[in-house]
């Protein structure tokens, strides 16, 4: 159906393409440019889009043309003023052509002298920074965008220029500048309504800045993320990294992803450059991260920039909204699983602001399906509250809390007991933005991050366990911004980490000793240079150097070769035990073919010192232990290899990027046979070490501009895992390799009420380990296992659909709506778990038998999360 | 409830993979009851509910430092043997067995672990239709002292059922404390319901298990009881105290018994 929909859009520019043979006549004696364009579109019947500060639209012209095709026209009129023009959809949309660049020998006279223009681009509406905008002059292709926090430096040779800020989503804003001197040129881009959707693509950066693509980074915004189908209608950033060829997702309600052969805990996902251990709701089925406090998501799967660490095989940035410089507002999102609420605006009008966003579970009404023995009790929320401050204009401060916390009982009503888990994330990050001058810019930030959960084996008697890590960080991280060709960055990194790997409790007393905690701290000091050379290269570079020491107080047990205790080593406090010093050389190269491609090639060397020790196999969140890099778990360590292409087609309508990666992964851990996870003080005893083998080939084509958009992406992948004493030492598919991986998501807006959107995913069906044979002891039907991972599930697929209404016009201050939200609109089973286990009993219920006397007929079973969910959301906002 | 909500399981047809299975399985308890031992050999089967073909004509012996028992394959149930004479194990004492098979001998050892007392489990009445049901057993964690419990129901003598079937009127429940807690256990599959008649006998059997049997156990039940849930660890074949191959265990355990007629 969506290559049908595809199809339709792409015919109906074919036939739009031949209304250019129709013949008109066009008269026009010293009339502006804009005047005959005007003439052209309404004896033409065509459309167009422009924006007039980007084309010389005042410029008068003479010309006639008697009976003319019109594409004859177009040369005569626009070729001839300097003037591109690209058809997309049924619009001919307009922009200046290119000018003939400077030659190197220009540019190398002119850097003689040099000025800078430099500042912040902001939303006009909000007064929020603006990230990824470009800033660019048009003529000599020199451009740079805004960083995190929305500043810009761009030094360019003393002359004139028509520097144009743009980004996707807003409306473009050139304005000449004569440089001869330094110039501080803040600017409010705004929004673009969707009737000037068009007009976002006349800008075009790209074009101009080729080079500084960040291929292998994939960019969601806030807008992008908006038009993906979420689950029960709650707009999800970690579901929505499904999209990107190279991160698959578990499945069905699992907040889990895993990217080019990595496993979930080697992907750092950052809230405001904290890390958040575990970002899941109701066991993966939510992600913790308040979709309206959501500015601007990063995803680096294969280009880890330097100033990134600690974790082997991605880096998911997401950046949190400011508040409103300007006016207050509040939004919502009413739902019947899940409401959320945003407040912000001005403390200090243009000066200082607010936000705080809150999310809440309604899953209370679900407890009519408790049954007779037990109640449940599902109750989730996340908080984020964000405050910055313009000191002056040198100064900025923020300041980020997020809160999220999960609560699951379950309440015996007969002989009560209550049971039940839950844990929390919180993050509290304070930064300072200090600008040196007008191309030395820095951000100081200090966080705190912990994450800790309890599991109440009965809450009447106090019997729980629990478990924690916790990270308190300093880092600071310049940027300097020496010429177009050059920007460097340096910076680094305190960390101090705790982690508690679990305590028993009874009666409110500990009563399991000997699980230490681990204590740690760790250095990094990274430096980088993004360099263009010549108009064809751009190198990125850097290296990070990563200090970790392991300190006392704590007992550190050795292992013999049979991974028996055999010495016990109490340390000190603040003593070292053990300390690893790491390089990471990161290297990124393009070179650039034409105007609208490039090829590029990445090299990374990564080191990870924290991981979650878990044997589970489930695709939702449990109990997992954060554990250190120490005497017995080296830290482990990855290189990848990837080489790519990138394209913009059909006159920029469509990206196209392609890659294919090698990765070799190190130290990686797998757990002996029944692992013992939870309160085992000789947990390291446990683990299994070896190497992991990943590789692949990814593709992706995008269409993100006009009122028709989609993704269409599909992976090859491949990942293994060597491990001595696992399968006996033989290779075998790691839990997380899915081959086959195919993505499709399309969106229309359809004028300014109606938008659809949706998504098909389809998978390789997981690897697991099937019985090849069964004895019996004690009536039970034991299973007894071959090689690991010698079956796999039936294949994945899922489609989702979104239909939302808006029930007012763009301009409007209350903004409402109403979204509907399918998922698994076709209700596919999709299993997680086959078993060979369970019987039918007499009501029809599948259950693991209890009666073991004499024979029982078991039957094979599959667990999905299955059937349409749907959901119908309104959402306001004023 | 949205993950029940959203879940469904349903019974599917799934081919199983070949692949090697173990030649024998052994699965027997001494225990310090005087009575006639007994031990199981048979063959793995290569699919769910398939009858084990019985191991015929082995020879089995079970020693201590002392003394040697011989056992003789019964000559009603191929593939058990039953020990020559009535003996009741020792605490503290280590058995051995020896199994002799075709050319093939396997060895197992265990400790028999000393026999403690315990609480008689609790049942209630349901009222919604009359029946009783077990409502607790003992703890499912305890680090020191691991136990089975072995649960027999017979309600063949209760008043309305003398007249059923014999087989329809009894059940065998286990229930374990162990020194370790899994996920998988803590969000274990939902259970088969059973549910007794007033008049039903309750023996109630505790089994002390040393460190070696708890951990077959533990892994017993991570494969079958606590499987197929939502919180599945990796699987992997349960250990043996087997030698040569054979898969099952060889335990040894102190016994306590209680009874009690549900009045």
């Amino acid at each position: 159906m969506f290559f049908a929909i595809l199809l339709l859009v792409l015919a109906a520019q074919i036939v739009f393409a031949q209304n250019l043979d129709k013949k008109i006549t066009i008269e026009a004696h010293n009339l502006p440019l804009n005047e005959v364009i005007k003439q052209i579109g309404e004896k033409g019947g065509i459309l167009f889009s422009y924006n007039p500060q980007t084309i010389p639209s005042d410029k008068k012209i003479t010309f006639t043309a008697r009976n003319m095709p019109i594409s004859k026209i177009f040369d005569k009129v626009f070729t001839a003023n300097g003037i591109e023009y690209v058809i997309s959809e049924k619009q001919v949309i307009l922009k200046l052509a290119k000018r003939e660049t400077f030659s190197d020998k220009e540019i190398a006279v002119s850097q003689v002298r040099k000025f800078t223009i430099s500042g912040y681009i902001k939303d006009k509406a909000t007064g929020e920074f603006i990230i990824g905008a470009y800033v660019y002059d048009l003529a000599s292709m020199q451009g740079t965008t805004t960083n995190s926090y929305g500043f810009y430096s761009l030094s360019l040779p003393k002359g004139e220029y028509l520097i144009t800020n743009s980004v996707i989503g807003y409306k473009p804003f050139s304005q000449n500048l004569s440089l001869t001197k330094n110039i501080e040129a803040s600017i409010e881009l705004e929004v673009s309504p969707v009737s000037m959707k068009a007009v976002e693509i006349v800008a075009n950066p790209e074009d101009v800045v080729t080079a500084l693509n960040q291929t292998g980074t994939v960019r969601l915004s806030s807008a992008a993320l908006k038009q993906i189908p979420g689950f029960a209608g709650n707009l999800d950033v970690l579901k929505s990294l499904q999209n990107v060829p190279g991160i698959v997702t578990f499945g069905d309600g699992s907040s889990f992803y895993y990217v080019r052969g990595g496993n979930s805990d080697q992907n750092l996902l950052l809230i405001d450059e904290a890390p958040i251990y575990n970002p899941s709701h109701l066991f993966g089925f939510f992600s913790a991260l308040a979709p309206d406090a959501i500015k601007d998501v990063k995803v680096y799967k294969g280009d880890f920039p330097a100033n990134y660490g600690g974790r082997l095989s991605s880096v998911v940035d997401v950046r949190a909204r400011e508040g409103n410089l300007k006016r207050f507002g509040f939004a919502g999102n009413i739902g019947p699983y899940t409401s959320d609420f945003t407040l912000e605006g001005p403390i200090a009008k243009e000066k200082c602001s607010f936000l705080v966003s809150g999310r809440k579970s309604n899953l209370n009404w679900l407890q009519l399906f408790e049954d007779e023995q037990r109640t449940y009790n599902f109750n989730f929320y996340d908080f984020n509250a964000k405050f910055n401050v313009r000191l002056n204009k040198n100064n900025r401060i923020f300041l980020t809390t997020f809160t999220g916390r999960d609560v699951f009982e379950r309440i015996n009503k007969q002989d009560p007991n209550t049971f039940g888990i839950n844990w929390k994330n919180v993050a509290g990050v304070l930064r300072w933005n200090h600008l040196f001058n007008n191309r030395l810019f820095s951000n100081t930030t200090a966080y705190i991050s912990r994450y800790h959960y309890n599991l109440d084996i009965s809450k009447e008697k106090q019997e729980y366990w629990t478990s924690s890590i916790t990270n308190a960080t300093l880092k600071t991280d310049f940027s300097y911004f020496i010429n177009p060709q050059n920007t460097v960055k340096a910076g680094f990194e305190l960390n101090a980490h705790q982690s508690n790997p679990g305590k028993m409790y009874s009666g409110g007393k500990q009563i399991q000793s000997g699980m230490a905690e681990y204590q740690s701290t760790e250095f990094g000091i990274y430096a980088s240079n993004e360099q263009q050379i010549g108009k064809k290269i751009f190198a990125r570079y850097g290296l990070r150097l990563n200090r970790w020491n392991d300190l006392g107080p704590t007992s550190v047990y050795f292992f013999d070769a049979n991974h028996k205790v055999i010495d016990t080593v109490n340390v000190a406090s603040k003593t070292i035990y053990t300390s690893f010093l790491n390089l990471e050389p990161r290297i990124n190269l393009k070179y650039a073919i034409g105007e609208n491609s490039n090829i590029y090639f990445n090299y990374n060397h990564t080191v990870q010192h924290l991981q979650v020790l878990s044997n589970s196999t489930s695709p939702f969140t449990s109990l997992e232990v954060w554990v250190p890099s120490g005497p017995n778990i080296k830290p482990q360590q990855a290189d990848q290899f990837s080489l790519g292409y990138f394209s913009k087609l059909n006159h920029a309508q469509f990206d196209f990027s392609t890659e294919v990666y090698y990765k070799r992964l190190y130290n990686q851990i797998d757990y002996k046979d029944h692992a013992n996870m939870l309160i085992n003080p000789l947990i390291e005893g446990e683990l299994r070490f070896g190497d992991g083998y990943a590789y692949g080939f990814e593709t992706l084509l995008r269409k993100s501009k006009a009122d028709f958009t989609g993704w269409i992406s599909y992976a090859f992948s491949r990942s293994t895992k060597q491990i001595a004493e696992v399968n006996n030492g033989k290779t075998f598919a790691a839990a997380y390799d899915r081959p086959h991986n195919i993505s499709v998501t399309l969106a229309y807006a359809s004028g300014i009420h109606w938008s659809f959107s949706s998504h098909w995913i389809y998978l390789t069906g997981a690897p697991f380990t099937s019985p090849t044979g069964f004895y019996y002891s004690n009536g039970y039907s034991v299973p007894i296992y071959g090689e690991k991972h010698n079956d796999r599930y039936p294949d994945y697929h899922r489609m989702d659909l979104s239909i939302s209404y808006k029930f007012n016009k763009p301009e409007k201050k209350f903004q409402h709506s109403l979204v509907l939200t399918i998922y698994n609109v076709y209700g596919r089973h999709n299993p997680f778990s086959v078993s060979f286990n369970k019987i039918m009993d007499d009501n029809g219920n599948i259950v693991v038998p209890t009666n073991l006397e004499g024979g029982v007929e078991l039957i094979p079973t599959s667990i999905s999360v299955a059937g349409a969910i749907p959901s119908l959301n309104y959402t306001f906002r004023f | 409830m949205l993950l029940l909500l959203a879940s469904c399981e349903e019974q599917i047809s799934w081919v199983l993979k070949p692949g090697n299975t173990a030649s024998v399985f052994v699965d027997g308890i001494i225990t310090d009851e005087l009575k006639t031992q007994t031990i199981t050999i048979a063959k793995p089967v290569t699919n769910i509910n398939l009858t084990a073909e019985p191991v015929s004509g082995a020879t089995v012996l079970v020693s201590t430092d002392e003394l040697v028992y011989t056992f003789r394959e019964s000559p009603t149930k191929p593939g058990t043997y039953i020990s020559d004479i009535p003996f009741a194990g020792i605490a503290g004492k280590t058995y051995s067995l020896l199994i002799t098979d075709k050319n093939r001998t396997y060895s197992a050892k265990s400790l028999l672990a000393t026999a403690k007392t315990f609480n008689f489990l609790k049942y209630e009445l349901n009222s919604n239709d009359g029946k009783y049901r077990i409502t607790s057993v003992a703890k499912s964690y305890d680090p020191t002292d691991p136990a089975m419990y072995e649960i027999q129901l017979d309600w063949s003598t209760a008043p309305g059922y003398e007249n059923a079937h014999i087989d329809s009127c009894r059940a065998k429940i286990y229930y374990y404390t162990l020194p370790t807690i899994d996920v998988s256990e803590v969000f274990a599959p939902a259970l088969e319901k059973v549910n007794f008649p007033k008049g039903t006998v309750i023996t109630e059997r505790r089994y002390s298990l040393t460190n070696e049997h708890a951990a077959f156990v533990r892994a017993l039940l991570l494969e079958t009881t606590w499987q197929g849930g939502f919180f599945n660890t990796a699987t992997a074949n349960v250990p043996t105290n087997l030698s040569e191959g054979g898969v099952g265990f060889f335990g040894a355990c102190g016994l306590v018994e209680m009874v009690e007629v549900v009045k």
